[in-house]
């Protein structure tokens, strides 16, 4: 299966997809109790930052799952913080990072999550963490998710959960994490941000809103991004209201001052008329962007 | 028949009473109906507003308490036709949630007055959906009548799109009396089953308060074509109408997701210190109908018209896999649809309201696909009625 998406955000989801009980995608790490247990979250261990993409954490078993997805590139320094928080378990609860579990009951496994075989390029033999790739159309299933290279998952029952399957007919949520500031996210954000800008025009009246108000109707995780993050999807809202605006769609929004920043409220258009322009801007988008499509992986 | 003017709900009930003992001689010596003599209608709405929020929203609509929780509601219809005729319903809104307007005007100017109102942009008002799967439990809830069957592709897809991919634009089928149940099973069988949508369904119930003949559309009227006594329709109103409240609990408890913060203690150098999770399941919807063009059927369904409501825009987001992120017209509610061949999945955020699922659910079924189903986790496990396939 090749996504319009990028890679950040197919991992995100399909991990957190895991966790979920759905019918239309494996709930293998559900069914060993995970549940996502924080998205993106910043702290301190030992004097250093480290930032997982994602926490899972099995209560019954009192263990985490730390996960950062990559593409290609590790830096060493964060290899050996990330072992650090592997290895004193116990400051992911102290630090808020893991909740509900008794600090010194934790234990804790930390994985890069990848479409490519990292461990075919680092050496991460030193290191006691794992790395897991995505792969498609292996065997006769649509996505296989596999454990390479020698580590394997502290907790046995996990290690024994892969490779995850995803047979055809089931296929990735896509919602959860909805974008990410990467390019080949860029049409999904459009589509966001447009609908984001129906809602506060129907909930604000002849109310202004901002884009920081736009961006935070359009991710529900907005709130706890990083600012680097923020700062770069903030100069896309600009962006796609600047594009809006051209392409006709100010029928419908108007640009304001508020604040002595630019902010826009509703005029009345009609839903289908504003349907067909946000159709175009979509097509126009996606033709503009030569969408980028994701290599097989 | 002497004006309705009640000061109370004993009064109102009474002349309700005096309603179905009329219609319900009538029917049976004559057949028909009198002139001016109309059946006693229910409309169950869902709602989030004040009854006396309806006289602000609505120009053409006048609001008068006449009893605890129960209103005279007249709606002036005269912009629609050209003659002046102002009909008159009555609101009991003891369940915030689920109101019921009465009615014993002519059923279509009814029927149109309530459209008017439920359809009219955030409206805060949204009819019941029954899916097929409640509406065939009604049928075990007395015995069973009579089923009209309306299968309206036409409302919602492109002749082209209907040319090229769906069998029927309309297809329309009533049936009363003992044959119907014969009718039923043998069309059942048929590759047709796919395109039988149970539009209404007629039932003779007896309840301890009497008998009533009750005829149950798939958009929360119930109609009283006789019976003996008004609190046996009472009753029965309520049972559908807690019903349906299960059903949309279950969906509002199990098929939304939320986003919870989280604080994370933060030091001098942190970038940030707040984190989220995630919580809850979409909903799967399986059809036995295969999608062959999944844009032009997403693009149907989110078109912003009569009667889904829904704005959207989409892209596709593999080869075979769309999605679309959209509005719910109706209350403001986003949602998200992701559509493969033989099924979709339906996100709602936690704050959604339960009737948009069964609203695009009931909707698929009657427009597009009758044996659509829910997949077995997204069935909400509290409710008497199980909407996966059977």
């Amino acid at each position: 299966m090749t996504y319009y998406l990028s890679p950040h955000t197919v991992q995100m989801n399909a991990w957190i997809g895991l966790c979920q009980l759905d019918d239309r995608f494996p709930d293998t790490l559900a069914k060993l109790g995970y549940t996502v247990d924080i998205i993106e979250p910043g702290f301190t261990i030992k004097g250093d930052y480290i930032q997982p993409d994602l926490i899972l954490t099995a209560h019954r078993r009192n263990h985490s799952l730390l996960l950062d997805f990559k593409s290609y590139h590790l830096k060493d320094h964060q290899n050996e913080r990330y072992e650090t928080a592997v290895r004193n378990p116990d400051q992911l609860v102290l630090r808020g990072a893991v909740q509900g579990v008794p600090p010194e009951e934790l234990s804790a496994d930390f994985s890069y999550s990848s479409f490519g075989d990292l461990a075919d390029i680092h050496d991460l033999s030193e290191f006691a963490f794992t790395t897991v790739q995505f792969e498609a159309h292996v065997g006769d299933s649509n996505l296989r998710i596999e454990i390479v290279g020698s580590e394997g998952f502290g907790e046995p029952d996990l290690d024994d959960a892969f490779p995850i399957e995803v047979p055809h007919g089931k296929d990735i949520p896509t919602d959860y994490y909805p974008f990410d500031a990467e390019d080949e996210d860029h049409t999904q954000f459009c589509i966001y941000m447009l609908n984001a800008a129906i809602q506060l025009a129907g909930e604000y009246g002849s109310d202004p809103f901002n884009v920081d108000e736009l961006l935070a109707e359009s991710h529900k995780l907005w709130g706890s991004m990083s600012e680097e993050k923020k700062k770069e999807l903030r100069s896309w809202g600009e962006d796609f209201l600047d594009k809006y605006n051209k392409k006709g769609l100010d029928e419908h929004l108007r640009k304001v001052q508020k604040d002595n920043q630019p902010a826009w409220f509703r005029k009345s258009s009609s839903f289908q008329a504003l349907r067909n322009k946000a159709d175009e801007f979509i097509a126009d988008l996606e033709e503009e962007l030569a969408q980028k499509k994701l290599g097989e992986f | 028949m002497p004006p309705l003017e009640p000061t109370d709900r004993r009064e109102l009930y009474e002349h309700f009473q005096h309603v179905i003992e009329g219609t319900y001689d009538q029917l049976l010596e004559e057949q028909r109906l009198n002139y001016k003599q109309n059946m006693l209608k229910s409309f169950l709405v869902e709602t989030n507003i004040e009854p006396t929020t309806l006289e602000e929203q609505f120009e053409h609509v006048t609001v008068g308490e006449v009893d605890y929780s129960l209103f005279e509601v007249l709606i002036d219809t005269s912009s629609d036709e050209d003659e002046e005729e102002i009909l008159s319903f009555y609101l009991d809104s003891q369940d915030e949630r689920f109101w019921t307007f009465y009615s014993i005007e002519k059923s279509r100017p009814a029927k149109d007055a309530m459209e008017d109102l439920i359809m009219a942009e955030r409206s805060g008002l949204d009819y019941l959906w029954f899916p097929a799967q409640l509406q065939r439990y009604f049928t075990k809830l007395g015995e069973f009548q009579g089923a009209g069957i309306n299968y309206d592709a036409e409302d919602v897809f492109s002749e082209e799109y209907i040319d090229e991919h769906l069998p029927f634009g309309e297809l329309s089928i009533q049936s009363s009396g003992q044959g119907t149940s014969w009718l039923l099973d043998a069309l059942s069988d048929a590759d047709l089953k796919r395109f039988l949508s149970l539009s209404s369904v007629k039932i003779r119930r007896e309840m301890e308060e009497g008998v009533v003949i009750e005829r149950i559309d798939n958009n929360g009227r119930i109609t009283t074509r006789g019976g003996d006594d008004i609190q046996a329709h009472l009753s029965f109103v309520e049972i559908i109408r807690d019903l349906y409240a299960d059903l949309i609990r279950g969906i509002e408890e199990e098929g939304r997701i939320g986003y919870p913060i989280r604080e994370i203690e933060a030091e001098e150098d942190e970038r940030h210190s707040s984190g989220q999770s995630i919580e809850g399941t979409p909903i799967v919807i399986n059809l036995a109908n295969s999608v062959e063009n999944l844009k032009e059927f997403a693009d149907s369904i989110t078109s912003a018209t009569k009667p889904l409501r829904l704005w959207g825009v989409g892209t596709w987001i593999a080869d075979d896999y769309y999605k679309v992120r959209g509005t719910d017209l109706h209350n403001n509610d986003s949602f998200t649809l992701e559509i493969k061949r033989d099924w979709i999945r339906l996100y709602l955020p936690d704050d959604a309201c339960g009737n948009t699922a069964l609203r695009i659910f009931s909707n698929i079924q009657r427009y597009y696909d009758a044996e659509a189903s829910f997949g077995e986790r997204s069935d909400p496990s509290n409710s008497k009625v199980g909407l996966t396939a059977q």
